[in-house]
């Protein structure tokens, strides 16, 4: 029995590694008013949906030009590194291809939240899509 | 049994062949580009002008402009990196962004020590001043200029090793002398060897 819980101790710290999470301390009471956009999630990497748990997906509006700001929060002890994309979308559905989608790369420690965020390339931009896809 | 052995060896090395070697297209960005450990690759470039155009449009210094769009010319970009490079791989996807942004366009016919990017357009600018009698400087000036640096940062701990290159760039207001815009991007990339992908 005892032999058991030694192994699964030594199994735990095995899978957390080096990693140290981070813990975080904000405002109680915010004095930001973010502008939360209602958000649609089509998942398909069900294992990064659990690590990474979206938080909020807020917008601006700079002069003329949409800024989007999506946060998420690792859920899980280790850090994680993920690529995002941005896709921007015009009053007529058409996705702006010049200048064309950039991966971008982030990395989150355990337990942290982070905020990725971009500004429209274009003032004809009305929507924006969102791709996630973890480092391997 | 011999003949299940050779078989799946046979089906194993099918499986290999098939997974790598051939060429392919990717996204120049993408997740299958090759990430060097000590090499501006070409993803590296088109994140840092991305970055640095999302932070140039959400300053809102060209809104600002008196003309608009505004007018930029591209002035020196130090290499100091231990690689050569054309600093194009920068500064055009960052004029092309802004130049589809609306937001500013870029002179080709005011350059760095008098040379144009276009020399057939400077010409044929002084020939059409000069006939409407004018002094032969008929393009528009431009009220910014774009400068910056690119370093970088090599270091190693046993065999692996690491590299940070860092891509800065300002933007002076000519009329002032006065850097209005200014950013740095850093690239940090840790590992023994190159690798296929992320």
């Amino acid at each position: 029995m005892k032999i058991t819980s030694l192994l699964l101790a030594l199994a735990s710290l095995a899978i957390v590694g080096c990693s140290t999470p981070v813990n975080t301390i904000d405002n109680a009471n915010p004095n930001a008013t973010p502008q939360i956009v209602d958000s649609r999630v089509d998942i398909f990497d069900n294992n990064l949906a659990k690590r990474l748990s979206l938080v909020s997906v807020n917008e601006a509006q700079l002069g003329d030009l949409l800024q989007i700001q999506v946060t998420f929060r690792n859920m899980q002890v280790k850090p994680r590194s993920f690529g995002y994309q941005f896709q921007w979308i015009q009053q007529n559905g058409m996705v702006v291809t010049s200048p064309g989608p950039v991966w971008q790369m982030a990395t989150v420690e355990g337990g942290q939240t982070i905020a990725v965020s971009a500004v429209a390339p274009k003032p004809s931009v009305v929507d924006f899509r969102l791709s996630l896809r973890e480092a391997r | 049994m011999k003949t299940i052995s050779i078989s799946l060896t046979l089906l194993s090395a099918l499986l290999l062949a098939g997974c790598g070697g051939k060429a392919k297209y990717v996204d120049s960005t993408g997740p299958n580009t090759i990430i060097s450990v000590d090499r501006i690759d070409i993803q590296d470039w088109s994140r840092a002008a991305d970055q640095m155009v999302q932070n140039l449009l959400a300053s809102g210094v060209l809104d600002r402009s008196k003309r608009q769009p505004a007018v930029l010319a591209v002035s020196r970009i130090v290499n100091n990196t231990s690689q050569q490079v054309d600093t194009n791989l920068l500064t055009k996807r960052i004029r092309v962004a802004l130049n589809q942004s609306g937001k500013a366009v870029t002179t080709t016919t005011v350059g760095l020590g008098g040379t144009a990017e276009d020399p057939l357009a400077k010409d044929q600018a002084a020939y059409e001043s000069y006939m409407s009698g004018g002094d032969g400087n008929a393009a528009v000036q431009p009220g910014y200029s774009l400068s910056g640096r690119l370093i970088e940062t090599y270091i190693t701990a046993g065999s692996t090793k690491q590299t940070t290159f860092s891509f800065q760039l300002s933007l002076t207001e000519i009329a002032t002398g006065l850097a209005v815009w200014e950013d740095n991007v850093d690239i940090t990339k840790q590992g023994k060897k190159n690798a296929v992908g992320w």
